[in-house]
């Protein structure tokens, strides 16, 4: 297997063994983002001088690559998450100078454990779109298929995972951000519950719903990472103080006897025959591997998309006030007042999706409308929680498609937002709800592009999706995947 | 010029709480340092930061609220008020706009015909402080410049229900407020500095109407006095307004010390309220709350009570001793001390204070502690001294580090009451002064004055008057 393509508990093993130094994966991996990038438009800043310093400290035998799991391993960073000294733009020309002082919890971890950062990845514009088309800096594409969206919001970390410009990458995911774009690049995405994982130095989109994952080439890649990622940070006071369980040592154990759950709202028309097709042999595989299937019902799910579209925005205009020219980010040269610098700044500073939000968010809170709007939504919130913790009184797992369309054209769907919200329907509930769910490879459309099946889990159950995806990805032959790109 | 009309006034108060460091960082509270010294990355929000809730800040916010008697809510919750200005640095500002922190509370006042008055307090919140702006000239450039080390310092707001009718009345209900804030020692709740800060609510009625007509906040009054010269202007101004014909708009004034005016305000960019995901919700348990109870010192309504009842004093010399924390703490040192209780408190109120502001300085600060100071109260209960001595020795005791007893022997202020040692000097003085004893007789009692005054003098100071007097009446009688 091309060095591109090798997991990342297999490239530590190759590392650990001295057969690859540090620097030599570092180096490959850089060479090929230098071909790649300018098709794939994964990266938004790419680290190659300060990845190949650190790379050298271990081929120098300066840091010990016994000393943690991730030693040596080259990843890529959603760009919204921030790096202390790397601009962090989040897809926006508001933050396109943007360098924060302080890392990330999640970097912060992931540096002890040893983890190379090779850049900064693309999305959309704050994680605030389904198909990477938002960002600033142009669509990242889908590395199957040049032609297509590569997902989003993390659509930039699950194209470099995809294409092996990364070992592994770190994704966001507010409404499905991290599952949709994993999805679409066939690698596996991980949502963990939310408070699992710190958000300390997590650019803000709607922190009720923001989640930092791993995106990766396996399952097991996933769990390695979120080992490392998961757990209490005092920075965070919306992170739970649980202990994190060994996510790796769960993944061995049997799947027979595991109830899986079938909602059956989630079987509605307009979803594309590839993926019903899908779901349906991911099904047959799974009583074949010894769990059984029950249907559950999730009957507020058809209110998912109103009442995200509802929370999500209002959370949105809020963080987002922040950028008003005044302190850092755009400031408009040509302001006469404050009035016009705060208006021009946000102007020229946002996108139209970004503005989109904003004003739906405003409008949602303002007076008069708090109650009907906001207040409705939050209820709605509350009800479709509740949905879930009846449904996992009956089965221990709930599986579902992804996404309802396989990956889809570049440029199909801009003009009709609508649309696009709606082919978050599958993965909102769950955002909502603040449950933790895996989408793991599941086939092909007919046009060869990755379908993904999505597992969902009661709140901090994340060791028993990754185990259920973890056989089912063994039992199936859809990873690695390996596009047609070079 | 307002006869026939009343004032509908509500307040709403920022207190600011002195934690030592602000409500959602750990940077120092001081927001008087250098220019943005006391700042970081959460309390300038960069993105990607979130707001670490202190629970000294809930402590003393607690605190405020159970000195103005407020009901504590078992979950109270930040919400984020949107709004554009340079001194908010992140766009919003958290305060519990949708779930406060307390609710109906009261403090009673003294109303101007001389009746207690209960004013209701509709709520207690906690919100940050924003950053201070400064606007200066660089040559002719005008600038503005922001401060950050006041951005994120613990407040309260709290908010009257419209109880109070004259400029006299909110006056005295903001001082009841401030001496129950400092009692707890929650704040400062310095207006001059900024530490308590008062917007007013006004409309106005005709007298014996039950309605609320439109109302004008005003803002940026910097003292006690400044509150009650704004309302009476607003006052004016709105009743001059309803008899023109012209109506009364809700709208916002700022207060213009030099002028004496109100003027309107330019509005700020106000946007929506949404609940804060990222400050959990604060949760009340009540055991905590009886710890808070417990360390909550004796207010000032249940000291008056008890200096009267325990130690005898006054209604009036009670007040006067509880109305700061500090006096009454002194008071009941120096009464350890074994100092006469009334003594105590006249002392304290009539001499001891006025020297210390003579001086500048306080009873915290002084170097005259509480036992020195019962020492010579102590003599003096005893008439050891009088009270001319007693004066002087006082004096004496703030510039020195002696006892009241060593000044008194140095001085030879020791009080002669030995009743022979008196007879031989009242003897004297009677016979030196025929024509005064004469003029008494006849009835002049004026006379007697005269006589106490020369024997006084005779003994340079040091008779005791009240066996003086004994002798000389019996000697006249």
């Amino acid at each position: 297997m091309p060095l591109h393509s090798l997991p990342v508990h297999e490239l530590r093993h190759l590392l650990v063994q001295k057969e690859i130094k540090v620097s030599e994966v570092v180096q490959a991996y850089l060479d090929r983002v230098e071909t790649l990038n300018v098709k794939i438009n994964a990266y938004v800043t790419v680290m190659g001088e300060s990845a190949l310093k650190e790379a050298g400290l271990y081929d120098e035998g300066r840091k010990d690559l016994n000393a943690s799991p991730l030693a040596g391993v080259p990843l890529a960073i959603k760009d919204v998450l921030c790096l202390r000294g790397t601009r962090t733009t989040c897809g926006s020309k508001m933050l396109e100078n943007f360098v924060p002082p302080y890392d990330a919890t999640v970097i912060e971890w992931m540096k002890s454990a040893g983890a190379v950062f090779l850049g900064k990845t693309n999305l959309d514009e704050f994680a605030m779109g389904s198909s990477n088309e938002n960002s600033a800096f142009g669509p990242t594409r889908n590395p199957w298929n040049l032609s297509k969206v590569s997902g989003g919001s993390s659509g930039g970390s699950a194209a470099a995972v995809a294409a092996g410009l990364c070992s592994a990458a770190l994704g966001t995911d507010t409404g499905g951000s991290i599952r949709q774009p994993a999805s679409f690049c066939g690698v596996v995405g991980l949502k963990p519950t939310y408070g699992r994982v710190s958000r300390y130095g997590l650019v803000a989109f709607a922190s009720s719903l923001d989640q930092v994952g791993p995106i990766a080439r396996d399952v097991e890649d996933a769990a390695l990472l979120l080992q490392t990622m998961a757990g209490y940070d005092s920075r965070d006071t919306t992170c739970v103080d649980l202990p994190v369980p060994d996510y790796m040592g769960g993944l061995k154990k049997s799947i027979g006897g595991m109830k899986l759950g079938i909602p059956k709202e989630y079987l509605i028309d307009g979803i594309h025959p590839d993926v019903a097709l899908s779901m349906e042999k991911a099904i047959e595989t799974f009583r074949t591997l010894g769990a059984e299937t029950v249907e559950v019902s999730l009957p507020h799910t058809h209110y998912g998309v109103a009442a995200y579209y509802i929370i999500a925005p209002a959370e949105a205009s809020s963080n987002l006030a922040r950028y008003d020219g005044v302190k850092y980010g755009h400031r408009s040269t040509d302001a006469r007042d404050l009035l016009s610098l705060y208006r021009r700044s946000r102007s020229e500073g946002f996108g139209a999706e970004v503005k989109r939000r904003i004003m739906l968010g405003t409008y949602a809170l303002s007076a008069g409308y708090y109650d009907a709007y906001y207040k409705k939504a939050s209820q709605v919130r509350t009800l479709i929680r509740n949905d879930f913790l009846k449904a996992f009184e009956k089965c221990d797992a709930i599986i579902a498609p992804v996404a309802p369309i396989p990956p889809f054209d570049i440029g199909e769907k801009v003009d009709d937002p609508l649309q696009m919200y709606l082919s978050d329907i599958f993965t909102l509930p769950a955002s909502l709800a603040g449950i933790p769910g895996i989408s793991v490879p599941c086939g092909f459309s007919g046009e060869h592009l990755p379908i993904g099946l999505q597992i969902l889990g009661p709140h901090f159950a994340e060791e028993s999706i990754l185990r259920l995806a973890h056989h089912f990805e063994r039992a199936t032959d859809h990873h690695p995947g390996r596009p047609p790109v070079e | 010029m307002t006869q026939g009309f009343q004032a509908v006034i509500g307040l709403e108060i920022h207190v600011q709480l002195n934690c030592a460091t602000k409500m959602f960082c750990n940077c120092p509270n001081r927001p008087g340092d250098e220019p943005n010294r006391n700042t970081c990355p959460i309390c300038l929000w960069l993105p990607g930061n979130l707001p670490r809730f202190s629970q000294e800040a809930l402590e003393k916010a607690t605190l405020a609220c159970l000195a103005l008697n407020c009901q504590i809510q078992e979950k109270s919750a930040f919400d984020q008020k949107v709004y554009y200005y340079p001194d908010l640095p992140k766009g919003y500002q958290l305060s519990q706009f949708h779930r406060p922190l307390a609710r109906n509370g009261w403090l009673d006042i003294v109303g101007e015909d001389g009746n207690s008055q209960r004013i209701r307090i509709q709520k207690i919140h906690m919100e940050e402080d924003v950053a201070r702006l400064v606007h200066e000239k660089e040559g002719r450039t005008p600038v503005s410049l922001v401060d950050f080390n006041r951005a994120g310092t613990p407040l309260v707001e709290i908010v009257t229900e419209p109880d109070l009718h004259s400029p006299r009345d909110a006056m005295e209900f903001l001082r009841v407020l401030r001496t129950q804030l400092r009692y707890s020692e929650c704040s400062q709740c310095s207006m001059e500095q900024g530490s308590m800060r008062v917007d007013a609510n006004v409309s106005v009625r005709p007298l014996g109407r039950d309605l609320l007509n439109p109302k004008v906040e005003i803002k940026n009054m910097n003292s006690i006095r400044h509150v009650g010269d704004a309302i009476a202007f607003e006052m004016d101004r709105q009743v001059e307004c309803v008899r023109g014909g012209e109506p009364v708009v809700m709208h916002t004034r700022l207060w213009e010390p030099d002028a004496r005016i109100t003027v309107p305000m330019r509005g700020k960019f106000e946007g929506p309220c949404v609940p804060d995901p990222s400050v959990p919700p604060v949760v009340v348990e009540d055991s905590w709350l009886q710890e808070i109870i417990q360390k909550m010192p004796e207010m000032p309504g249940a000291k008056v009570e008890r200096f009267v009842t325990r130690y005898g004093l006054t209604h009036e010399e009670a007040q006067h001793m509880s109305s700061e924390r500090e006096v009454s703490g002194y008071f009941e040192k120096a009464l350890d001390h074994e100092a006469p209780p009334r003594l105590a408190a006249q002392w304290i109120a009539t001499q001891l204070l006025p020297l210390l502001k003579e001086r500048e300085v306080s009873l915290e600060t002084t170097s005259l502690d509480p036992g020195r100071f019962a020492g010579l109260l102590f003599m003096l209960g005893r008439e050891e001294i009088n009270v001319n001595a007693a004066r002087d020795v006082l004096k004496r005791l703030l510039e020195s580090t002696a006892t009241a007893a060593e000044i008194v022997d140095q001085c030879g202020y020791r009080q002669v009451s030995g009743a022979e040692e008196l007879e031989a000097l009242v003897d004297r003085v009677l016979a030196e002064n025929p024509s005064a004893v004469e003029n008494f007789r006849k009835g002049a009692s004026k006379a007697m004055g005269f006589l106490m005054g020369q024997a006084m003098q005779a003994s340079k100071g040091k008779a005791n008057p009240r066996v003086l007097k004994e002798l000389m009446t019996k000697k006249l009688g």
